[in-house]
């Protein structure tokens, strides 16, 4: 119960203003990553549905990069990008890609056939076709697919602290180094937070979006 | 007019779908494309709007090849209803009637009059239109897809089984508001079904189709009463019971020799059609004037002077025969004389020659 106390009166008095800024860090990281994964993302997941027999390799090869294990991942690309924000940036974006883009894709495909072929047999451009029918009906899987990767951003930069790239990660190593658990839990608690607000707040969303359209 | 020219259609690498389609559509007709499943209706339904293109062959739209044209414009010529509804689950019933004035960049301020318009139309009230397609039943759903495919106002509309996931009472009545529509609207459409009573119901021509192909173009009675081949008199029930009582006309059937009297004849004339109604055992026979109006009848061996009694019950040559014999054994005479509207007699519609004409095309 002490230990429970302590740990608060850690993150929102003695040490407020470290936790506040490594807070701030890690959103920031975390949002930028998907911002990026975003712009190429739901692009990418959108092209490949118009041009179908790219789909499977470009799925295959954001695959494939999805698997790479995270510590893997760091060590080819300390020699390439060096330490700090942008190796932590790439790692984020290449982790962040399939989901985003299969979804998509997986969303845009999945539209109701025969209501594709109405909006086409109705004299719709292929513009059109996707802006007025296919995207706002492929919603809510690309939300589904949005929620994975702001959660497991939120992790995985986590991790990236390890490269130097700050964030609540800094909280948690600091805190393991120096044995000081109250750290460790008061980091370890706000990244949970920050995830489970995240994805509460997006499932949310998905549950309208996903509600409008059936 | 829709011309379909040698229209073969083969879906790599070898599904033949259509084998030399035929076929002129014309203006202002109700076509009902018919046929076994997997024949090929729907294909060549849309190659009409292109979202097929034929193997070979041409289709001609009022003398243009639609080949030449560019699809996105012709689609927006054409309404195009299908059986899934196709309407849009994310937008309201207005803005759903409105896609294709949206899609063609009409005036959005356009847009409420023209849907207010449509639900007149199609018979269903203005509060509908900020429903969304889940909210409404099954055969609402398909009214507002009638809607849909009438916004733009086309000449030509394309119907793939509308009516067919709808339950039995309100697709009887879907196809009813259809037929009023069309004496109204008088547009070119094309429907496939394969419920040959709605076919009958709705169509001026059916094109039956069978394998790829089509085997015999006509009206419901041509089709029924003069097939082509053993499939199409198959597939009509052409020699059912139900059929012939329900489409046969009562014109089919009529008795024109008969005894008559005409006013301006004098006496001895009215002795011999009197004993030509006699030899036949009519017991009254009729009384026309100058001009072929029925005046009334004489009773076989009655009294000589006086007018003629008039006639209580008189058949249009247009019902069927299902509705002669309804008026015929209501009225319990043996035969009613049939007359045009202007009281002109045609012939009579005689009990033992319609129990003739049922049984022979019944095949009995
Ligand atoms: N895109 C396609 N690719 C390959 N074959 C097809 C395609 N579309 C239709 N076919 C085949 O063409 C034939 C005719 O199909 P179509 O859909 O025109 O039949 P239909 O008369 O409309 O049948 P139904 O009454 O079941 O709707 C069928 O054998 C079908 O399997
Ligand atoms: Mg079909």
């Amino acid at each position: 119960m002490e230990f429970i106390t302590n740990v608060f009166q850690l993150m929102l008095v003695d040490r407020r203003q470290v936790v506040l800024s490594a807070l701030s860090e890690h959103v920031v990281i975390s949002m930028t990553a998907i911002a990026l994964i975003s712009a190429v993302g739901i692009p990418l997941g959108i092209l490949i549905s118009r041009f179908r027999r790219y789909a499977q390799p470009v799925i295959y090869i954001t695959g494939a990069l999805y698997t790479i294990p995270v510590l893997a991942l760091f060590g080819f690309m300390i020699p390439v990008l060096g330490i700090g924000i942008r190796p932590t940036l790439f790692a984020l974006f290449i982790y962040g890609l399939l989901p985003l883009v299969r979804n998509t894709y997986v969303g845009i495909t999945g539209v109701d056939k025969s209501i594709v072929e109405a909006a086409r047999g109705m004299g719709s451009t292929s513009r059109q076709l996707l802006l007025n029918v296919e995207l706002p009906l492929a919603l809510p899987v690309i939300v589904a697919g949005f929620r994975t990767i702001v959660v497991m951003t939120i992790s995985v930069a986590t991790i990236a602290s390890y490269i130097g790239a700050g964030g609540l990660g800094d909280l948690i190593f600091r805190g393991i180094n120096t044995y000081f658990l109250e750290l460790v839990v008061a980091g370890s608690i706000l990244v949970a937070l920050l995830a489970i607000v995240a994805d509460g707040f997006l499932g949310l969303l998905e549950k309208y979006l996903l509600k409008r359209v059936h | 007019m829709i011309s379909f020219q040698n229209i073969s259609k083969i879906f790599p690498p070898e599904v033949t779908a259509l084998e030399d389609v035929t076929l002129e559509v014309q203006s202002g007709e109700l076509l009902c494309l018919i046929g076994t499943s997997g024949c090929g209706k729907t294909t060549l339904l849309k190659t009409v709007n292109r979202l097929i293109e034929p193997s070979s062959g041409h289709i001609l739209i009022d003398g243009q090849d639609i080949s030449r044209l560019n699809p996105i414009a012709l689609r927006r010529n054409i309404g195009y209803v299908i059986q899934q509804t196709g309407l849009f689950p994310h937008l309201t019933v207005e803005e759903n009637i409105c896609y294709v004035l949206r899609i063609t960049g009409r005036k959005k301020a356009l847009w409420a009059s023209r849907a207010e318009e449509l639900m007149d139309i199609i018979g269903m009230k203005r509060e509908y239109l900020r429903r969304f397609p889940r909210e409404l039943s099954g055969g609402q759903q398909q009214r507002v897809g009638v809607a849909h495919a009438l916004a733009a106002n086309p000449n030509i509309i394309l119907m793939d089984e509308p009516f067919g996931a709808i339950d039995q009472i309100t697709r009887i009545q879907l196809q009813d508001e259809l037929v009023k529509l069309q004496d109204r609207l008088h547009k070119t459409i094309i429907f496939v079904t394969h419920d040959l009573q709605e076919a009958i119901k709705l169509a001026d021509r059916i094109a039956l189709m069978n394998q790829r192909k089509i085997i015999q173009i006509g009206t419901a009675n041509e089709l029924l009463f003069f097939p082509k081949n053993n499939f199409v008199e198959n597939f009509m029930g052409s020699s059912s019971f139900f059929n012939v009582m329900r489409l046969l006309p009562v014109e089919e059937g009529l008795v024109y020799d008969y005894p008559v009297f005409r006013l301006s004849q004098q006496g001895d004339l009215r002795q011999k059609a009197e004993q030509k109604a006699r030899n036949l055992r009519w017991q009254e026979y009729p009384v026309i004037d100058g001009e072929d109006h029925l005046v009334g009848f004489f009773t076989v061996d009655g009294p000589t002077k006086g007018d003629p009694h008039p006639a209580d019950v008189l058949l249009s040559p247009k019902i069927t025969f299902e509705q002669a014999l309804k008026k015929l054994f209501v009225s319990g005479k043996s035969r009613l004389p049939v007359a045009t509207e202007d009281n002109k007699i045609v012939g009579f519609f005689d009990f033992a020659q319609a129990y003739e004409i049922i049984r022979k095309s019944c095949n009995y």
